[in-house]
């Protein structure tokens, strides 16, 4: 066979280059035709966590498949089959399926044929109903995923492209037709990218890139439904790809990733999947925003340290010069050119140490005591510990610190330092600071208890999909027994509805 | 009559400019200058003199945003590089300032124009002039030709006596940046008016048909909008030797700003405009009724001449009725015409059809 090597967009680089984001623990080197030598380095000394295999959902079975597991079938009969080879099939659930497909539970496997394979997957489609209802079924667990998680994508993004800020986030595993899946998504903003072309999409399947077909994929399509003008991108009307500098990274990670065609270039519509990766969308849209609106008021802070730093002593100088006069003193001036407090953080990688140094420091420059509480948001969720907090106070939240200061004189400055453990450099390169307190603080965002809450119900559903994953296949090894466990009775259905949150940016490592 | 202000007198007035920030700082609040506002709103006719000057509206330039404490830094910067040129007997120009401005660290400026419009707010609020500061324009100066005669002190300090007919090659006389008594003094003439013209293309046509002679008159260029020594030896002329100026230019918005500026006094320079504005100059065309009389070929408005001719309603100096009808009648024929579009009936229709029709109408021919 005769190739020619090509570069560009679809090429043996951009395929490898794409793989390296999504595999930022991976160690890529490759000589091209021409001789030169591309690398790219691990970035992550973490591998991705292991996967656990399960059976296949009746929600997603097909009756070929159905046909071919009950022919090549050992159980002992139909009660056997249906609850060692599925995963979601409690005891419950196993009655419930025998009821709707007219089947006796004891039936012997090769007593099975054709029609009734047809009414058990009817009952599996709910199509076949038990008292008016469809079988009570659980969802499949999730941890047979492998999301890459929000982190290491930041890091895979990171070493590929250079850029100034990155949003990502790996949402809550939900399930379609009884297939477990899950979004993660990432935004790379800023840097060296071009602002009046299209921004590059890096599309994603089980951490497979897709270079092809593009406009046709569902992936896509879930970036077009947004309308990323309210988020500081250009988009023509509002629809399709938009224009920046910037790129947007997809991934779904499935049991069984539905493709378009048999070459598995695009991903084919899916209602569920659309939902969560446009939801994905507009809570990235949202950072993004945020990062913008932050960025504007730091540089106008900038410029007033500039000011009150550089300008006025200046202004003092030289007036003082030509004039003949002394230097005036210039504390007065300032106050009144500030008139603001004003907060000022550094996140910083320490070499020596290992760790990521925090300074947040506080400055009163108006004529008046002013009291706050300043909290900062750390990645506790990823396993960080917090060292040498010498200022003390308290635990807010997950992942939410606190410390009440004392009234703060005018003209007075004050500084809060602590260190991240138990992280790898640039895990967490920017701390939110927030106050509580009747004047605002320059460089800090008001704590609205609004958004306290959100990171309370985020913590819940963290907690929630850890406890999920104690699977219910746990059922299977207890056999055909009398009482189904508690839990089943809680779940009224199999929740096809994605949850209210998801996991942001420091959830992905379950 | 001189307007200059000897070294001290500028440097004092310029001391008061430092010290309102000096003081303002030591009072505990953000350093100031104080200017009047230098829109067409706060332009007024003055009675006395016959122009329009700044009116009592005054903006405070404070320290508290970066860009103006950067502009209150400049100007000291600037005051200081005067004194030394003061004290040194130098001069330079604006754009050498702009380029020694390089050395000021923190206080350089951004571009030239912002050196110039700091040079324009220090001669506002010291009330000395750019020739007080040592402060030389870039700009151009007009030509002149007719049968006039000044005589200019050269740079070896000698009077040469120049007659701008005879005693000049066909560009004219070329007006020198500063036409103050101590440079030029008017000696003679022998004609009954000066025609100010605003493209070197008609200057040169006028030139050409023999058009100063035959109509006794002193031609000038006015290069576009007319730097300040045009503008004022344009007045001295009016006023020394009592002779009417009539203006002719292109038949647009803009022209009509060149001519306000000329007879009125502009906004940029609202706070001399007694030196340079001459009151009793009068429009000559080309007037919105002359694309109509003479269906002379003409262009339609663009945005931004539709939106000039609206600002201009609103303008002091364009109050009365007569050029009230005229901005609307242009605006409604959503015309412009330049001179030169005047040669769709020949060259020679200028000199022999349209001036002889519009200065007999003045009185003039």
């Amino acid at each position: 066979m005769k190739a020619k090597y090509q570069k560009g967009r679809q090429s043996v680089w951009q395929y490898l280059r794409m793989t390296s984001i999504v595999n930022p623990h991976a160690e890529i080197i490759f000589v091209d035709p021409e001789g030169e030598r591309h690398h790219w380095t691990r970035v992550t000394e973490r591998l991705p966590t292991k996967v656990e295999s399960i059976k296949p959902h009746p929600h997603g079975i097909e009756l070929g498949q159905l046909q071919r597991m009950v022919s090549e079938s050992n159980d002992l009969n139909l009660n056997h089959f249906l609850l060692n080879n599925f995963s979601g099939v409690t005891n419950r659930a196993r009655k419930e399926l025998c009821q709707a497909a007219e089947l006796e539970g004891t039936r012997k496997m090769r007593a099975i044929k054709g029609d009734d394979i047809r009414n058990l997957l009817e009952a599996f489609q709910g199509e076949r109903l038990v008292n008016g209802q469809p079988a009570k079924l659980l969802k499949p667990p999730t941890n047979c995923l492998s999301p890459i998680a929000a982190i290491l994508i930041k890091k895979g993004l990171s070493k590929t492209l250079a850029s100034r800020s990155i949003t990502t986030l790996t949402r809550v595993p939900n399930v379609t037709q009884g297939n477990p899946f899950q979004v993660e998504v990432g935004l790379i903003f800023g840097g060296s990218m071009a602002g009046d072309k299209p921004v590059e999409i890096l599309r994603f399947a089980n951490r497979v890139p897709l270079m092809y077909q593009q406009g046709g994929c569902l992936l896509t399509k879930a970036i077009e439904s947004v309308d990323w003008r309210q988020y500081g991108l250009d988009q023509a009307g509002g629809k399709g790809v938009p224009k920046g500098p910037a790129a947007i990274l997809v991934h779904l990670a499935s049991t069984n990733v539905q493709f378009t065609s048999e070459a598995k270039e695009a991903l084919a519509d899916n209602g569920e999947v659309m939902e969560e990766a446009r939801k994905a969308m507009l809570e990235m849209g949202r950072g993004l925003r945020k990062h913008l609106e932050k960025k504007k008021k730091m540089a106008k802070t900038k410029e007033k340290f500039e000011l009150i730093n550089d300008i006025l002593p200046a202004i003092a100088e030289k007036s003082a010069q030509l004039l003949n006069r002394p230097v005036p003193e210039l504390s007065g001036s300032i106050t009144k050119i500030m008139s603001a407090v004003i907060s000022e953080s550094t996140t910083v990688w320490n070499k020596a140490t290992k760790q990521t140094d925090v300074d947040i420091v506080l400055f009163n420059y108006t004529s008046r005591a002013r009291a706050y509480t300043i909290l900062a948001t750390w990645p506790e969720k990823s396993g960080a510990t917090m060292e040498n907090n010498d200022t003390g106070g308290r635990k807010e939240a997950l992942g939410v610190w606190a410390w009440k200061l004392d009234a703060l004189q005018p003209g007075e400055r004050k500084s809060i330092t602590f260190s991240l453990s138990g992280l790898e450099r640039g895990d967490w390169t920017e701390t939110e600071v927030l106050f509580r307190g009747s004047q605002d603080v320059i460089g800090a965002t008001k704590m609205d208890e609004k958004f306290l809450q959100e990171i309370r119900r985020q913590e819940q559903l963290f907690k929630e999909s850890e406890d999920e994953n104690t699977p219910s296949e746990q059922t299977l090894d207890q056999a055909p027994v009398a009482s189904a466990p508690p839990v089943v009775e809680e779940v009224a259905e199999p929740a096809v509805a994605p949850p209210e949150g998801q996991r942001t940016l420091f959830g992905g490592d379950v | 009559m001189s307007r200059m202000h000897t070294p001290e007198e500028t440097k004092a007035a310029m001391h008061e400019v430092v010290a309102e920030m000096y003081d303002r700082i030591v009072k505990g609040e953000p350093p100031t200058m104080t200017l009047p506002v230098r829109t067409k709103n706060n332009i007024a006719f003055d009675k006395k003199l016959g122009v329009y000057k700044y009116g009592k509206k005054q903006s405070i330039r404070d320290a508290t945003s970066l860009g103006s404490a950067k502009q209150l830094l400049r100007a000291l910067h600037v005051v200081e590089f005067i004194e030394e040129m003061l004290d040194a007997g130098k001069s330079s120009t604006l754009r050498e300032m702009y380029y020694i401005s390089e050395g000021w660290g923190m206080g350089k400026f951004g571009s030239q124009n912002d050196s110039n419009n700091l040079a324009e707010d220090l001669e506002i609020v010291t009330k000395c002039l750019r020739e007080d500061f040592k402060l030389r324009p870039e700009e151009d100066g007009a030509r002149m030709i007719g049968n006039l005669t000044l005589r200019e002190r050269n740079r070896r300090g000698e009077w040469m006596r120049i007659n701008a007919r005879d005693d000049v090659g066909d560009s004219g006389y070329g007006v020198p940046y500063n036409v103050e008594l101590e440079k030029i003094e008017l000696l003679e003439h022998d004609i009954d008016f000066i025609m100010a013209i605003e493209t070197g293309g008609m200057f040169d046509r006028l030139i050409e048909n023999g058009f100063d002679e035959d109509y006794r008159c002193g031609l000038l260029h006015l290069k576009g909008q007319p730097a300040r020594s045009t503008r004022r030896i344009m007045k001295r002329m009016s006023e020394e030797w009592d002779l009417p100026v009539v203006v002719f230019l292109d038949g647009d918005p803009w022209s009509f700003r060149i001519f306000a500026s000329i007879a009125y006094g502009a906004i940029k320079t609202a706070h001399i405009s007694e030196y340079l504005a001459t009151p009793s100059a009068t429009y000559l065309g080309i007037t919105a009724d002359d694309i109509v009389a003479y269906d002379l070929p003409s262009d339609d408005l663009s945005k931004k001449d539709i939106e000039a001719l609206n600002a201009e309603l609103s303008d002091p100096r364009f109050a009365d009725s007569w050029w009230q009808d005229q901005i609307n009648m242009m605006l409604e024929l959503d015309k412009k015409a330049e001179q030169q579009s005047l040669a769709k009936y020949g060259l020679d229709f200028v000199t022999e059809t349209y001036l002889p029709e519009k200065l007999a109408e003045l009185g003039l021919a």
